[in-house]
């Protein structure tokens, strides 16, 4: 029901977590994927990865937080396969501290990755995506973006912000027939948070649907989102947390 | 007074007789139209104001227009620099009694489509608007911590809500201070304090008029493009703040209240 043979997709943090197995899921879907991440090595084994399975992959290292970088990485893939059709600004990074405590080197760290850099992703994409026939951008966001989190706040106000840029950038793009939505993922297992097993059963055990989310949980809803099936979907932020956001909070 | 009337004065009918007396209040964006009317209405109440504005000459013509120089006490400086942040939380301990409340109104806009979006003007909103909001929430949490009582009002705008074309910067900061804002919230709780969110919308304020190219025309009819028809004033978002602020909203923390006439916020 999906098929994404002939599109071109560039997946910003594909190096793993939600990000890699979002590449992996698109090249299942027929689309080429440019799998791009500030570590190089991690690009290249996603890439293989994908390569591996049948898929035309790409490896692209680039830090998002850097424009000329992540500039460049987009012509590359663009001068590759000679067209942009699906732009998945994935890469965030994230730490843990009280606002009281934060300093200035922390907040700027978190907000140059998990925002600026889904603005210079998006900002470079979008000419090759207003060419396409079928241009979706997919940010990836937080439900912290939505309801905020304790020891997170550098984290919620950047995800917070990728939510109101893609608000934004629907309404500038719509004209284009470009969608743009975000995913608002809670507790998925992936590298961005260190967990030990007792606290990941002890988180599991709290949501609704009893346990945590696995990547490829998310990456599905963003195959969805850049699928045909979602050509009237836009400007939407769209919370993927096993019900987690239905829970009160102490 | 332009078509509309811009309503300095508030009526203060949400605060208690005396309650902010020998109470001290941040205000940033002090000069500008929301701060400057929260300013007034603050005074009003009986608190002693800190009043933060880049612009020592808009302070200046605004402390003659507030009055009360006795529990003024203006300081000018950028809310994205943590040293000049550092300054008005001095001159607020200075005034020698609990720092109750902080109102980070400092905020600035422009417009750009996100291709045409320059890296500094990027950078420049996102500075002040969300970069400033956590530097003075930080210094008003952590000079309220030691008291176990403060309340922090954030400004956050409708278009976090709805986004805004061609502003994209602005609606991503303000959807970034709501969240920030919830994030406070829930660690500042279990101590007593409380940070509350606002999203005005079209308010009449300098701001909707600092676009170029848009007419006074077009600025009224947005301003009245809401299901109550009004033209909503700094005042009415005023006396929203001094109700979060006060003690009659004490169960009310991370939340951000709308304040737009009728618009819905999803």
């Amino acid at each position: 029901m999906i098929d994404l043979t002939g599109r071109v997709a560039l997946v910003t943090g594909a190096g793993s977590g939600i990000g890699r197995a979002t590449a992996l899921m698109l090249g299942q879907a027929g689309a080429r994927v440019a799998c791009v991440d500030v570590r190089a090595e991690r690009a290249t084994a996603a890439a293989a990865e994908a390569r591996e399975r049948g898929y035309d992959a790409l490896a692209l290292a680039a830090d998002v937080a850097d424009p000329a970088a992540i500039g460049a990485a987009v012509q590359q893939a663009l001068a590759h396969w000679g067209g942009l059709d699906i732009l998945v600004a994935n890469a965030g990074i994230s730490s843990h501290q009280p606002v009281v405590d934060m300093d200035e080197a922390a907040w700027d760290a978190v907000l140059a990755v998990d925002l600026d850099g889904v603005f210079y992703t998006v900002r470079a994409a979008l000419p090759a995506l207003r060419q396409s026939r079928h241009g979706r951008i997919i940010c990836t966001a937080s439900h912290y973006g939505l309801i905020g989190q304790a020891g997170l706040a550098h984290y919620s106000a950047a995800k917070g912000g990728v939510i109101g840029l893609v608000r934004s950038l629907a309404l500038e793009l719509g004209p284009a027939g470009v969608t743009v939505n975000a995913v608002a993922p809670g507790p998925v297992l992936t590298g961005i948070t260190e967990r030990t097993p007792e606290e990941i059963r002890a988180r599991a055990a709290r949501l609704p649907l009893g346990r945590l989310g696995q990547p490829e949980d998310v990456a599905g809803l963003i195959l969805f989102l850049a699928s045909d099936l979602a050509a009237w979907l836009t400007g939407q932020v769209l919370p993927i947390d096993g019900g987690d956001i239905l829970l009160g909070r102490t | 007074m332009r078509a509309g009337g811009a309503r300095w004065e508030s009526t203060v009918t949400v605060v208690d007789a005396g309650e902010w007396a020998a109470r001290t209040v941040v205000v940033t964006g002090a000069a500008g139209g929301i701060g400057r009317a929260t300013v007034a209405a603050l005074l009003a109440a009986g608190a002693t104001v800190v009043a933060f504005d880049l612009s020592q000459a808009a302070l200046d013509e605004a402390a003659a227009a507030w009055g009360q120089p006795d529990r003024l006490r203006p300081v000018a400086g950028d809310v994205g620099e943590a040293a000049d942040v550092a300054r008005a939380f001095a001159v607020a301990a200075a005034v020698g009694q609990p720092l109750a409340g902080l109102v980070a109104a400092a905020g600035i806009y422009g417009a750009a489509p996100v291709e045409q979006m320059t890296d500094a003007e990027w950078h420049r909103v996102l500075r002040v608007n969300l970069r400033g909001t956590f530097l003075t929430c930080r210094a008003a949490a952590r000079a309220m911590l030691p008291h176990r009582a403060g309340a922090i009002v954030t400004l956050a705008s409708s278009l976090a809500f709805t986004g805004a074309r061609e502003r994209a910067h602005y609606a991503a900061s303000k959807a970034g201070i709501a969240a920030f804002t919830k994030a406070l919230a829930l660690e500042i709780a279990p101590h007593g304090l409380r940070a509350n969110a606002i999203a005005p919308g079209s308010i009449d304020t300098p701001m909707p008029r600092s676009l170029p190219g848009r007419s006074e025309e077009h600025v009224l009819a947005t301003l009245r493009a809401n299901p109550l028809g009004r033209v909503a004033t700094p005042a009415d978002v005023a006396d929203l703040i001094l109700f979060l602020l006060s003690r009659r909203s004490s169960h009310i923390t991370g939340q951000v209240v709308a304040i737009n006439g009728g618009q819905v916020t999803l």
